[in-house]
């Protein structure tokens, strides 16, 4: 493919997939409303980084200015004398370590012995409150049911680079209770599910066995001429074939 | 370092400019939403990058020697370069080999086909990745946005000589990655759906 025709592609695939204005503009009032209430610095992590090393770096250049520049070390000297002073004051009665007898009792220590108190009948306040079961409201199905996911917010998710919430979306679809929806779903997890090693197109076992059957059983035409089309790629190896690769020439003409 | 305001290029707002932008506020970030989505892609980090431009324009300096979206342009560059910084390291060396890969085409007429546009689309933007992101803003804004030469040289900065340069050399690594491409290493076939 000629780059000419490549940026002509990328330009309308821009188009293609650009949200709308007044989407792009709901979006990021609700981001401004989100940033205006959550509190937010203006520094970064490696800012504030720098910024305790600066303070720490400043807090020991005061501290050595205020020592008379003077080595940590220097005007402490240990004497002998003041050595005997110091191990003199460490023999502080106070400082030793108490000492205890050993029992002289002959008598052995027992423990007492655990006593089984007898089983109070009446529930404890706790478990009281407890046997009575609550009335829980029962779960309401409808309520509970999510709305289905539709094409427009997959579509959303990929054009903003969700790929997790996009595929979430798709499996929701899976589960359609129309037969069109469910197996377009299904076929666009298999393209999720592709992947590329080696220029070849490979399947995990379980998708590959999901194409096989929408090849056979898809619920329109186009859907089986998809997993068809696939399905000879992958059993193909997947790779392009040599005349099919473009000319080294940057001009060369757009194919029509 | 203690600032996030970027390092302007010597222009100063006049008051009727300041003004010019008050209760403008969303045309400017629809104008920096298309500038910016087409030099990053459908980037989960567009909306962030947008915001963060929207942030510097409106604090910086136009004095109207220029076009505004001239200006909005070279602030979306320069964002979107410190972010590349920041980040771009990382992402070589963790983006992995799968990313990368393209997922095969589809019939167009299927509700897939918006799907597989997106996709089409972030793999283009994956295969920039690994254009040098001097070369890939020149090209983007050559060839994807619509931008000439001289615009471009102020924009990013620098001459026109090295725009055309950057412009060659860019286009020369793109042809080298895309060739044999999946997506777009061949002529996109128009089969009849059955």
């Amino acid at each position: 493919m000629s780059w000419e025709r490549i940026q002509v592609l990328v330009r309308e695939d821009l188009e293609a997939t650009a949200p709308s204005d007044a989407e792009i503009l709901a979006r990021f009032s609700r981001l401004k409303a989100e940033r205006s209430a959550a509190p937010v610095s203006s520094f970064s992590l490696s800012q504030y980084g720098f910024g305790a090393l600066a303070l720490g770096a400043l807090a020991a250049g005061v501290f050595w200015i205020s020592s008379g520049g003077t080595p940590f070390t220097e005007g402490v000297r240990v004497t002998k004398e003041a050595w005997k002073e110091r191990a003199s004051l460490a023999e502080r009665p106070e400082d030793r370590q108490p000492t205890v007898s050993a029992p002289t009792s002959a008598a052995p220590v027992t423990e007492p012995a655990l006593r089984r108190e007898p089983r109070d009948s009446s529930p404890t306040p706790r478990a009281r409150s407890l046997s009575a079961p609550r009335e829980t409201k029962r779960s309401d199905p409808a309520s509970l049911a999510l709305p289905e996911a539709s094409w427009e917010e997959i579509a959303r998710a990929m054009r903003d680079g969700h790929e997790e919430r996009a595929r979430e979306l798709i499996v929701q679809l899976r589960g359609s209770s129309d037969a069109e929806t469910r197996d377009n779903a299904r076929l666009a997890d298999v393209q999720m599910s592709l992947d590329v090693r080696g220029g070849a197109r490979t399947l995990p076992p379980a998708m590959l066995a999901t194409l096989k059957d929408l090849r056979a059983t898809g619920a329109t035409s186009s859907i089986r001429g998809s997993a068809r089309r696939l399905l000879a790629q992958l059993e193909a190896g997947g790779t392009p074939a040599a005349e099919e690769l473009p000319a080294n020439s940057p001009s060369s003409p757009a194919a029509p | 370092m203690f600032t996030d305001v970027l390092p302007e290029q010597g222009l100063s707002m006049a008051p009727s400019a300041r003004a010019h932008f008050a209760g403008k506020e969303s045309e400017l970030l629809l104008l920096i939403y298309r500038q910016m989505r087409s030099l990053v892609g459908p980037h989960r980090d567009l909306d962030d990058l947008v915001q963060t431009a929207l942030e510097q324009i409106l604090k910086s300096r136009f004095e109207g020697r220029s076009q505004l979206s001239t200006f909005t342009h070279s602030i979306c560059f320069r964002v979107w370069m410190k972010h590349l910084r920041s980040h771009y390291r990382w992402r070589a060396l963790f983006s992995s080999q799968s990313d990368e890969q393209p997922k095969h085409t589809i019939d167009p007429k299927t509700p897939l086909a918006e799907i597989e546009t997106n996709e089409r689309l972030r793999h283009f933007y994956r295969v920039l990745d690994r254009v040098s992101p001097k070369r890939r803003a020149v090209v983007i804004l050559h060839d994807i946005s619509g931008e000439d030469v001289a615009t471009i040289a102020s924009i990013v900065g620098t001459s026109e000589a090295t725009v055309r340069t950057r412009l060659r050399d860019g286009r020369k690594r793109l042809r080298e990655l895309l060739e044999g491409d999946l997506y777009y290493g061949r002529e996109p076939r128009e089969g009849p759906s059955s």
